[in-house]
Order: C-alpha cells, then sequence, then structure tokens
C-alpha cells in the first residue's frame, strides 16, 4: 500500500505503524515509548500525528498504515503540542542541564562533582549521551519550562547485580516492563500504583534476585533514560567505537555490538539486527563478555611448569618444548582433545595437525558429548539421516512443543513467542528455568526412563492401523511391528503418568500441528539416550514435527562437521575421550577446559586455553589462546548458520588465535603445510576440504549462509530399544563455562545470580 | 409530567424477587423475543428506537451490537457497565437494587439479539450488596429457567455472572472495564481495534451500561415507535436523571429524554434550598462542563447538551448553589481526576497532577497570578490528547470551569495574595 | 513462608475461576475473597494468590496496588469511608470527616489505637442523593450530621 508522509510517498508492506513507516522513510517523529520489538503503548503522546480525514490528532505509534493514507508528522501546532508533553514529561525528570543556557560549554568547565546521589540534570547522569530523552530534547529545542522539575525522591535500587534501578530518572515509558514481559516472557518488572504515584516494581517489592530475574538486560537497553543503568557504564564517556561479534558463549551465536574503549571491551549489547538474537541476549552475553574478556585469570604469556610450577616464559621456549615432547612420543600415546567454544579455523588446523602433523588417530572433543553427536551415531547405526539446519524461529510458529531438558535462552524465547501465540509446551525433566513458566505441564520424569514414555505415545498414535503397502515410510511395518510389542503399561509405569493423561497427550499432538521437538545433552547422554533419541525421532516422523537437538557450545555444529571429515574409522570420539580421561595417553593437547580430574591424565600435558583453569592444575605448558572478541574466525550455531566474526579489540597480553597457535607449533616441528597467513586462508582451505563447507565464503555475511548437509532420504522409521551397557555421561555441560573460565564461580555477579535461589 | 417506564415498580416492596417480578409481568419481553422473534428483529427494534447509551457517551445501542460479527468461531462476551463510578451519578445503583431482573431481562436480550452466551456484570466494588442481591437474582433466574442452558426450551444458553471492581474510576471505561475483568490493571487500551472485534478475551464484545439495558425490555414489549414517543426522535424514551447537590428534594427522577434542565431542577428536584440561588450546574456527571444559572434552558437529551457545549453523559446533575465558592467545586474535580487517572499516558498522568497541584496552592491561598490561564493551557493541553477518555472528562470541566468563572477565580487569587 | 488456603477457601476459589476462560481474570474476585477472610492482602497473600491462579507474583502485586479496596495493611474493625466528593461537600460533607477526626483522634488514612476503627477520606460513593454519606464496611449511610454519624458509632460493636 502507498500512504503519503509529509508529501513523501511511501511504500508500506504489511500491517505496520505510521511511526514504524516513517522510522523506515528516515522521517523522525520524537517517540519515547514505542520500540519496534514491543506493541504500541500510545503513553507518551510524544507521536502525535495528523491525518487527513480524522478529527483531532492521533499517536503515530498506535495509527495502522492504510492504503491512501495521508499522514502530517509535523506542524507548527503539532509541535508546540509535543513541547507541551515535552513540558509535562520534564516535569517529573531532572532536567536542570536540557535547556541550560551555558550546556554547549559546560562539558569543558564541569568540575568532578559528578558521582553524586541526586541527579539534578544531564551532567550529573549516570547515563549522559545514552539518552533517548535527551535526543528528543534536542529535535524540539525547548526555550523554556513551564513547571518545576519535581524530584521524587525514591530510593535507588542498587542491591542486584549488573544494573541499578532509579526511579528519580524514570518517565514510565513502560518498555522496561513491556520488554520483560512481550519478549522475555519473564514478567519480573510492571507497573505498581496508579496516576502520578506509578512507579516500575518487582514482585512484592523485591530485589530483582528474588523475583525471578533472569539478568537478560533487555530492560536496560529499551530505557530510554538512565532509570536503568548498566553499573559498569555509568559514569563513563561513550565508547570509541562499536564492533560486531558473535557471542562465543554458547550455540545460539547471538551476535552482539561491542563497545570498545581504549582497547578495552566497554560494554556488549545484543545487536538490534542479529539474525538469531533480533536484539536479544543473555546474561552471559550481556554482561559478562567484559568480565570474561578482561578476567584476572587469563593467561597472558606462555606459561611451562618449571620445578614443579608454572612460570611464564616466552612463545618460542614454550613452543619449543612441546615440539620436543610431541616429536619424542609415539604418535599412538598422543591424544588431542578439541573444544567446541573454538572457531572453525581453529578446530580444523587443531585436526589437521593431529592427523597429518602427528599422525595420531586419537582426536576427540566435546562436541563428540553433545546431543547433536548422539543423534549423528544413532542415525548412522540406524542408517537414517535427520536433517540438522533449521531456523530456531520456526520454533514460535509452532503449536506444541515437547522440550526435554532445558534450552538455551534465545530458544526460549521463541518458545515463549509460541506460548504467547496460544501453543502449549510440555517439558520432560530439566531444571528450573523461565521456560517452565510458561509450561501447560512439567513432566519430571527421571531421566533414562523417556524412551517408554515416547514409545507408549507412538503407539497410542499409530492407533490399531495396520501400514498399507509400500506407502508409508521407510521402516514402518518394523517400527508398528515394534510397537504393537510394546506395552503401555510401562509407559504408565516409567513416566508415572497414568494411561488417561498420556491419551491426552496424543490427543494434544494430533490436534496442534505443527510441533516441535527438542532435546538436550541430558536426554540423549544418559545410559539409553540413543534409544531416547530414536523413540522421538519416530514421533517427530509421526507428527511431522521440527526434531532440533540442543548442542550447547558456540560452535558444537562447526566441530562435529569438521571431526566427520578427519574421522577414519578408528575408536570413536567419545571411546577416545574416555581414554585420555582414563590415562590412556602420554601426551595430550587439550584446548579449553576437561572435566575436573584426581591427579594429571597424562605424562605430558599442554593445554591451550585463554584461562589458567582447572586443567592447567596440571599442564606443563599452558599456551594462552585469544577469546572470540579478539579474535577472526567463524563459529556455525545450533541451526547450521555459518558466522563469520572479526576482532573487537586487540589479543590481550601474548595471546594468540588457536589456529596460529598450532600453525606454529607444527612449524617448530617442522612439519609442513601450516603456513597459513589469516584466519581467512584456514577457511578456504577447509573450504576446499571439508564438504559441509564446500564452496562456501566465510568472509562476508551478506546473505544468511548455511553448511551443507548431505541430500539424502531422511524419512525411516526405526527401532532401538535402551541397552544397559551404554556408559554414564562423561562431560558435563555448563552453559556458564566459557573455556577454562567457570563464570558462575569466577566472576562474581553471575556467582551471586547464580547462586541465588 | 413524570412518564415513568424504568422505575414505575421501584416503589413496590420485594420487586428484586423473582416472584413479585413476575407478578408484574416479568419476562413477558423474554418470553416474546425468544419465541416468537428472531435474533434479527431485537437488533432491528432496538436500533429503530434510537435507545442511546445512558452510561456517559450516548452511542446508540442497536448499533454497537451490530458491529458484533455474526460469525465467528470465538465466543462473544457482554459485559454490563455497573461500575457506575461517575461522581454525581447513582442511578444503576437504583436500578440494581430495585429492580434486578429488569437488568437481567435486558442482558437476555441483548445476548440473544447478538448471539450471546456469556454475561459478565461488572460492578462497582463499593455496590457490595447490590451484587449480593443481583446474585440472588441471577440464582432464582437461574432456577426458573431464564438463564443457564436451553433458556425456555429455544435451545438459547446464556450464563450470566456478577464481577466486582475494586476501585478505580477508570473502569468505568469500556476497555479499561475489559482489562479490569480480565484480572489486570485497569488501563485502558487502544483503538482500534474496538470491543466488538476485539475485546473480552481477544473476543467479540458488546459492552452497555445498566440503564441501556434496562429499557431494553420495554422496547420489545411496546415497540420501538412507542419508545420513541417517549423521548426525542433521535435519543429515545426516558433517562433516570439523577439530581444532588443544593436542591430540596435530591433523587432520581425518570421523565422524557430532551426534558428541559431547568424543569428538572426546578419542578422536580424541588429547585433550591431555602435562601440559596442558582450559580452553577454540572449537567451529566462530573467530567461535563459546567453550565452557568443563565444556560440552564437546554433539552436534556445528548444532541442538544452537546450543542450547549456540555454533555449529557450519565445524566447526573449536580446543582451548585451561590453560597459555594466555585474554587471548591474545582478543587474537587481536579483532587478527583488526578487521584483516578491510571497513569499510562503522559498528558493525562501529569496533567492532572499538575492541575491538582495548582488547585491545590489556590485553595491555600498561595496562587500565582497566571495560574487561572496555567489551568486553561494545561486543560487544553490534555485535551483530545490522551490515550482514552479519561482525559477529556478531567480537561473539559477545568476548562469550563476556569472560562466560565474566570472573574470569581481571580477575585479569589487576588483575595489570597 | 508460604501460606497455604483452607480446603474451603481452595473450593470457593475454583468455583469463582470456573466462571472465566483464564484463571487471571478470577484475580478480582479472589483478592476481594481473601482479603474478606484475613482483613488484608499481606505479600504471603499475594505470593499465595499468585501461585493458585498461576500467576508470576508480580501480576498480583500489580493489581493490588491500582486498586482502591485492596489493602495492603490491617484496617479496623469498622471501616468508616466519608466521601469528599462534590455532590457530598455541597452538602457539607467535610464536616463529618472533621467530626470523626476528632470524635476517633485519628486523621484520614488512619487507624484507631484499639483497632476499631479505620477511618478513609474516599471519592464518590454514587450515593450523592443521600449525601453526605459514607460506608461503614459495606454498608451505606446517608443524610449524616454529626449527631446520625454518633448514632451510628454506638451502635457499631
Amino acid at each position: 500500500m502507498k500512504i503519503t508522509i509529509d508529501h513523501l510517498n511511501v511504500d508500506v508492506e504489511g500491517r505496520k505503524s505510521v511511526l514504524d513507516a516513517a522510522r523506515e522513510s528516515g522521517i523522525y517523529i520524537p517517540s519515547l515509548c514505542d520500540h519496534p520489538r514491543l506493541v504500541p503503548f500510545s503513553g507518551c503522546r510524544l507521536c502525535v500525528i495528523e491525518v487527513r480525514g480524522r478529527r483531532g490528532v492521533v499517536p503515530a505509534c498506535g495509527t495502522y498504515a492504510e492504503d491512501g493514507m495521508v499522514v502530517v508528522t509535523s506542524s507548527p501546532s503539532l509541535q508546540k503540542m509535543r513541547l507541551q508533553i515535552l513540558d509535562l514529561i520534564l516535569s517529573e525528570h531532572p532536567s536542570a542541564c536540557l535547556i541550560c543556557r551555558e550546556k554547549e560549554t559546560c562539558e569543558d568547565h564541569k568540575s568532578t562533582i559528578r558521582k553524586v546521589g541526586e541527579v539534578t540534570g544531564c551532567v550529573l547522569c549516570p547515563n549522559n549521551g545514552r539518552c533517548d530523552l535527551q535526543t528528543v530534547v534536542e529535535h524540539l529545542k525547548p526555550d523554556n519550562l513551564h513547571f518545576p522539575a519535581l524530584y521524587r525522591d525514591q530510593e535507588i535500587h542498587r542491591k542486584d547485580p549488573f544494573f541499578e534501578r532509579n526511579e528519580n530518572l524514570c518517565i514510565l515509558c513502560g518498555r522496561c516492563v513491556r520488554i520483560c514481559h512481550e519478549v522475555r516472557g519473564a514478567s519480573t518488572l510492571a507497573f505498581v500504583n496508579r496516576g502520578s504515584q506509578t512507579v516500575i516494581g518487582t514482585a512484592l517489592g523485591r530485589p530483582l534476585l528474588d523475583s525471578g530475574c533472569q539478568f537478560c538486560g533487555a530492560c536496560v537497553d529499551v530505557c530510554p533514560t538512565g532509570a536503568l543503568t548498566e553499573k559498569t557504564v555509568k559514569y563513563e564517556t561513550l565508547p570509541d567505537e562499536k564492533k560486531a561479534t558473535i557471542c562465543g558463549f554458547c550455540s545460539q551465536g547471538c551476535e552482539l555490538t561491542i563497545h570498545v574503549k581504549q582497547g578495552r571491551i566497554q560494554a556488549s549489547v545484543p545487536a538490534e539486527n542479529g539474525p538469531v538474537n533480533r536484539g536479544q541476549a543473555c546474561v552471559r552475553g550481556r554482561f559478562l563478555v567484559r568480565d570474561a574478556v578482561h578476567h584476572p585469570r587469563r593467561v597472558l604469556k606462555p606459561l611451562v611448569r618449571k620445578n614443579g610450577r608454572l612460570e611464564e616464559t616466552g612463545w618460542d621456549e614454550a613452543l619449543g618444548l612441546v615440539a620436543r615432547r610431541f616429536a619424542a612420543t609415539a604418535p599412538r600415546d598422543i591424544a588431542v582433545f578439541g573444544s567446541a567454544q573454538d572457531p572453525c579455523e581453529d578446530l580444523f588446523i587443531l585436526r589437521k595437525f593431529a592427523r597429518e602433523g602427528l599422525k595420531t588417530p586419537n582426536l576427540s572433543g566435546v562436541e563428540a558429548f553433545s546431543a547433536p553427536a548422539r543423534l549423528l551415531e544413532a542415525a548412522a547405526e540406524q542408517d537414517i539421516a535427520p536433517p540438522l539446519n533449521g531456523r530456531i524461529s520456526d520454533i514460535a510458529k509452532s503449536r506444541v512443543i515437547l522440550l526435554f531438558g532445558n534450552c538455551p535462552p534465545m530458544v526460549g524465547l521463541e518458545i515463549h513467542q509460541a506460548v504467547k501465540n496460544g501453543a502449549r509446551l510440555i517439558v520432560v525433566g530439566g531444571k528450573e528455568s523461565p521456560s517452565i513458566r510458561c509450561a501447560s505441564a512439567w513432566l519430571k520424569i527421571p531421566g533414562g526412563k523417556e524412551f517408554d514414555l515416547l514409545t507408549g505415545l507412538s503407539k497410542i498414535l499409530a492407533g490399531d492401523g495396520h501400514p498399507q503397502n509400500g506407502s508409508g515410510p521407510k521402516g514402518e511395518a518394523e517400527f508398528k511391528k515394534h510397537l504393537q510389542e510394546f506395552k503401555i503399561a510401562d509407559a504408565v509405569a516409567s513416566s508415572g503418568l497414568p494411561e488417561e493423561k498420556l491419551h491426552r497427550l496424543v490427543q494434544l499432538l494430533e490436534k496442534r500441528r505443527p510441533a516441535a521437538f527438542l532435546f538436550n545433552a541430558t536426554f540423549a547422554e544418559g545410559p539409553g539416550g540413543k534409544a531416547n533419541i530414536v523413540a522421538l525421532w519416530n514421533l517427530a516422523l509421526q507428527n511431522q514435527a521440527l526434531f532440533i537437538p540442543l548442542g550447547l557450545e558456540s560452535n558444537v555444529r562447526g566441530a562435529l562437521e569438521i571431526a566427520a571429515h578427519f574421522r577414519d574409522g578408528a575408536p570413536s570420539a567419545r571411546e577416545i575421550g574416555r581414554s585420555i580421561l582414563g590415562g590412556a595417553f602420554k601426551a595430550l593437547y587439550v584446548c579449553g577446559h576437561l572435566p575436573r580430574m584426581e591427579r594429571s591424565p597424562a605424562e605430558f600435558m599442554v593445554v591451550q586455553d585463554s584461562y589458567l583453569g582447572d586443567a592447567g592444575e596440571f599442564a606443563d605448558v599452558i599456551l594462552p589462546a585469544t577469546t572470540f572478541v579478539e579474535s577472526e574466525g567463524t563459529f556455525v550455531n545450533m541451526e547450521g548458520r555459518l558466522q563469520k566474526f572479526s576482532p573487537a579489540i586487540a589479543p590481550s597480553g601474548e595471546a594468540r588465535p588457536g589456529w596460529r597457535i598450532i600453525c606454529d607449533l607444527a612449524g617448530t616441528m617442522g612439519l609442513p603445510g601450516f603456513a597459513y597467513e589469516a584466519a581467512s586462508a584456514v577457511f578456504e582451505a577447509m573450504a576446499k576440504t571439508v564438504p559441509a563447507f564446500r564452496g562456501l565464503n566465510g568472509l562476508e555475511r551478506k546473505a544468511e549462509t548455511f553448511v551443507q548437509e548431505p541430500a539424502k532420504e531422511s524419512r525411516a522409521f526405526a527401532v532401538r530399544t535402551p541397552s544397559a551397557e551404554e556408559a554414564a555421561p562423561l562431560y558435563e555441560h555448563d552453559p556458564d563455562r566459557y573455556k577454562g573460565l567457570a563464570m558462575s564461580r569466577d566472576i562474581k555477579s553471575l556467582n551471586i545470580v547464580r547462586g541465588h535461589k | 409530567m413524570e412518564t415513568k417506564v424504568l422505575t414505575k415498580g421501584f416503589e413496590l416492596d420485594h420487586l428484586f424477587r423473582i416472584g413479585v417480578y413476575l407478578d408484574q409481568g416479568g419476562y413477558r419481553a423474554v418470553k416474546k423475543a425468544l419465541t416468537e422473534w428472531k435474533p434479527e428483529q431485537v437488533l432491528d427494534e432496538v436500533k429503530k428506537a434510537n435507545l442511546r447509551g445512558r452510561g456517559g457517551a450516548g452511542f446508540p445501542a442497536g448499533l454497537k451490537w451490530s458491529f458484533v460479527p455474526q460469525k465467528t468461531d470465538k465466543a462473544k462476551y457482554l459485559c454490563v457497565n455497573a461500575d457506575e463510578g461517575e461522581p454525581g451519578t447513582f442511578k444503576d445503583r437504583y436500578i440494581m437494587a430495585h429492580d434486578p431482573h429488569l437488568l437481567i431481562e435486558g442482558i437476555i436480550l441483548a445476548a440473544y439479539a447478538v448471539g450471546i452466551h456469556t454475561a459478565y456484570i461488572y460492578i462497582r466494588g463499593e455496590y457490595e450488596l447490590i451484587a449480593r442481591r443481583l446474585e440472588g437474582a441471577i440464582g432464582d433466574a437461574y432456577a426458573k429457567g431464564y438463564l443457564g442452558k436451553n433458556i425456555l426450551g429455544v435451545g438459547f444458553d446464556l450464563d450470566l455472572y456478577v464481577h466486582r471492581g475494586a476501585g478505580a474510576y477508570i473502569c468505568g471505561e469500556e476497555t479499561g472495564l475489559l482489562e479490569s475483568l480480565e484480572g489486570k490493571r485497569g488501563n485502558p487500551r487502544l483503538k482500534p481495534p474496538f470491543p466488538a472485534s476485539v475485546g473480552l478475551f481477544q473476543s467479540p464484545t458488546v459492552i452497555n451500561n445498566v440503564e441501556t439495558l434496562a429499557n431494553v425490555p420495554f422496547i420489545v414489549l411496546n415497540g420501538a415507535a412507542w419508545f420513541l414517543e417517549r423521548g426525542s426522535p433521535k435519543d429515545g424514551g426516558t433517562r433516570i436523571f439523577g439530581v444532588s447537590g443544593a436542591v430540596n428534594k435530591p433523587g432520581i427522577y425518570e421523565l422524557p429524554v430532551g426534558t428541559s434542565l431547568r424543569e428538572i431542577i426546578f419542578d422536580h428536584a424541588g429547585g433550591l434550598k431555602p435562601g440559596r440561588t442558582l450559580k452553577a450546574v454540572i449537567p451529566g456527571g462530573m467530567s461535563s462542563p459546567v453550565f452557568k444559572a443563565d444556560e440552564v434552558d437546554v433539552k436534556m437529551d445528548c444532541d442538544c447538551v452537546a450543542a450547549a457545549g456540555s454533555m449529557l453523559g450519565s445524566g447526573a446533575i449536580i446543582v451548585i448553589d451561590d453560597r459555594t465558592p466555585i474554587l471548591d467545586v474545582l478543587s474537587k474535580v481536579a483532587k478527583f481526576y488526578a487521584h483516578e487517572s491510571c497513569g499510562q499516558c503522559t498528558p493525562c498522568r501529569l496533567g492532572t497532577s499538575w492541575i491538582h497541584k495548582i488547585v491545590k496552592r489556590m485553595a491555600a491561598g498561595k496562587g500565582r497570578a497566571d495560574d487561572v490561564d496555567g489551568l486553561i493551557r494545561l486543560s487544553a493541553n490534555i485535551k483530545g490528547r490522551t490515550l482514552c477518555p479519561l482525559g477529556d472528562a478531567a480537561a473539559l470541566p477545568v476548562l469550563a470551569i476556569a472560562k466560565k468563572f474566570k472573574a470569581e477565580l481571580q477575585t479569589a487569587l487576588k483575595g489570597s495574595a | 513462608m508460604n501460606r497455604e488456603f483452607t480446603a474451603d477457601l481452595k473450593k470457593r476459589i475454583e468455583e469463582i475461576t470456573a466462571r472465566y476462560p483464564s484463571r487471571q481474570a478470577a484475580l478480582l474476585p479472589v483478592l476481594h475473597l481473601v482479603q474478606s477472610e484475613t482483613g488484608f492482602l499481606s505479600a504471603e497473600e499475594e505470593r499465595a494468590v499468585a501461585s493458585i491462579l498461576g500467576l508470576p507474583p508480580i501480576k498480583v502485586r500489580e493489581v493490588v496496588t491500582f486498586y482502591t479496596m485492596f489493602t495492603r495493611k490491617p484496617l479496623g474493625r469498622f471501616h468508616l469511608q466519608v466521601c469528599s466528593n462534590l455532590s457530598c461537600s455541597l452538602a457539607d460533607g467535610e464536616r463529618i470527616l472533621r467530626h470523626l477526626q476528632a470524635k476517633l483522634g485519628i486523621g484520614a488514612g488512619e487507624t484507631t489505637p484499639d483497632g476499631k476503627y479505620t477511618l478513609t477520606e474516599v471519592e464518590c460513593l454514587g450515593a450523592c442523593e443521600q449525601a453526605p454519606c459514607m460506608m461503614v464496611n459495606f454498608d451505606y449511610h446517608g443524610n449524616l450530621d454529626p449527631e446520625k454519624v454518633d448514632r451510628i458509632l454506638e451502635e457499631l460493636k
């Protein structure tokens, strides 16, 4: 449709507010309460406009474009109206500086009176320069205020970690309340009291720590004033530059904007147009990047154990030592353990080094113990090929969701959207989490018992019908037979649910399509994990459901694709992983974190990490690696999305990117084929050899890029029953761990959040 | 001459009992409509009768009903606005206390006309005892088969519940009422969408005032023409005017729509108390702009009162005598709206609060020379710019008082200076 | 500490929720019910109501603080609510409030030390024809003068 905004013809697609249409056409309409991600609120009333044919004025945020609409967004009378409304807003917001005549020269002359308890104007405000209200004032240019600003004299809430809440600066736009409720599904903040007494409050007036807050920071990011201020940024001047990166803390791959100040990270905020996160982040991405990257446990120089103690040394000495020891060890006695938190370039070089340089078959990594890895294993054994690529935004379109265990935060937001649109969420197992709050049911079925429940559901869903000849998917006949032999009583006994409830679950699945099934490592890893996966896969086939394994580390998917390429039929990566911990090898090269051990797993252990972590306790050499913020590289997120990132800041100390460390080591060992100049060159090499990356361009992120999947018939039923031989999980995935840094232990603010129940 | 229709039976004892109500010919309209008429006929008759809303806005009820989609896969709801929070208004309390079955009958007819099967009476929380009486009456109506499943055997179902508010004027605003009924703060919603398409629980919803619905049985029984005869051509029927303030006989007076304000005050309500003269009248509840003593020759129908610069509103007439300083009236108006603003939009939240602050300082003798102009500017700034009608409700009476009684207010300012 | 509702109260709450397609819609009636049982709504009641209706506690807090009839502190046995709006003040309603303040020795919004009376100044009660008026708990009293107020107080036991 076409509308006219201030004589400008604007094409509008779909249902869109006049304010959004104007924004997209570069027309600024002052507004303080509206936000592109939120339902219109029409509270501030600054966005009043005139619409031809309508009486009076209407808010642009709450008025939807209609074909042929003629809109006036600026006129002397609208300007006057807005000034009058601004006048009122500023009557309860400290405004001394906004209209001060010496505003221009203030910056040069102001003294050091800033860190005060009471904010009377912008120069005393912790958020000076990061304020939408300032922008509106600059636009409307009031020359006089008709009301004295009344200071509300409310206590400033400083007890919570990460950010402060100062009601005295609040203009009650409600963005924080609405983002918390509408987008995050958290309902931690709300309007309390009424009329001029209204404030933003928490449940029972308690600190956020006691109110179920996840500290995602969404409220801080939408606050138009200094009412919500990140503690570490307050009173700071603006960043020197803003750089994009991909968060390395988990498998979702949220795009973050790193605010850089004098070479250090000032803050990390979610990118408004991040393809996965769309302006959202979680506590880790929003508040911990800075603390993690500049953490005191960072290893800044290579460390070598001398007389039982780790001592700083130069790269040449450290690499020389490693080269000598590896050269002196038989290839079969060396093992390599990779980190799925490292970019593809690091992982590719590490495996190439192990295979072609060290010539050892002993390769393992964290990814081998993940939900998608288990799925791939189960699939290979059953000769089925489930697709791994997908979009987590598709979850929001589901009408029923089965979630096994806990899910990462952005997946949680998609689930919340689905539930808001009427979907039902059934959670099986897992810990108390935000998603459980919007669940219709939380089935606390003991781990390993899911198989019976799922098979029972399949049986009820299949009914008594016999497979029609040849029309159904492959394996249907065997599957039906398997179901016929299965006793519902077993499902009732294992799940503790009455049979009637199982029938109701099946009705839910039948009535509500599409469905999405999601499972985490706990579901997939334990005894019977593969049988669980196959049972869920069958149910998903019966129900045409999305089938999503939830990997945790930032590059699990990339690591799996690279590992698959280097696999040669030797013992599985899981078995090698077990052997490493069991002390079966003489020399180890470990990237990042290993599970905590009682004693050193090898005679000689090299750890490549950014932190002095648990593995460092037994390491003979620690090689300092960069963090994702300091490196160039690519991650493949849980959707299969290939995302490139560039360094936002220079490496800390002498830390080097992982791929370069290995190349340097290979060079020291005199191995050919590791003379890469840059991460991009490594990617090019990888794109030539690893099938999943074949033909992809890692350098440009203009369009969405997904890794390649083999085109193989995937619609087939399979039969697998739990076997007691499957060992217990080896590796406990901790979403709060970044390499050697256990953030919930090593970063105080997160420690407070996690320790607080 | 007083023409009693709705209030005719009010003098009877125990009319609220279903037996008495039935003896008086009660539920005849329901029987007639459900057994003889199609739903559309009820709707058409009410449309033809030009029954306008008695709650405040005066919107034609039949038209409102016709906005609800006939075919929808969602449930439809009827919400009866019995919030009666407009200061000066008490007529609905009379109807519900004396003749609850008349309201129930009106509800059944409206629900039948629109195809609604669930209705809620949203009654202000203070009317606890009346809510209990309504619940009793509803119980009796269920027992007699006028509510519940398969009413009168015609296959029409209707459930009716009483829902008590909890002290918030804004819940008389129809979307504030819906939010409140959903168990939330009574913050009004953005319109469009209007409740007829997206209302209670996101479903098509009709919201009618108590008195509006109480008229429906008479329209069904006597026809639209009969109803129009009793009022104005574009505003049919009688209205229950509630008169309070400085009159000899405060109370309710059911009179034809279009009766003059002067007649109501001086003939029906007994004129002013001895020794006092008329100074001003608020014609339709506190939110309606004040008339001066020489402006009371106005016909009390929606259009005439609007033409005279005010509004018929809820028909609540507050009579102000010459002994009452206009600043006192202004103080009450200012205090009330500052107290009742929900706080969502800036002009209302801060505007009403500043009006109150300024009027308070005037009343305390600390007013400033330009305060009256300030009030005019401030209320003009609120008018037409707020999210819901509460802004206008707060601004219009202040504007009218400040303009019409500027001299008196200025004198009061000087006197205090 | 979490408050548990009695079985009877739970039953009545379930009767209320059955009237609505969403449990949240029962919030106002349930708060009225709980307040009538406990006298006021403490944090414990808020939490308990949230839990029984399946709501985040903040949803209860925002409602409790919006409506004037919900009280978060104990009231006297007799809650005297005196209208101070226009129609009542035209009938000299301020006199009634002043009289009660003097007689009970408390200001508006206060409770007598013996916990017998709470005095509140309220907006229009919808009984303007009987101005000045007040409510004692849920009973309306109109056409008040100081003598009538005294008689009413005497009858309150």
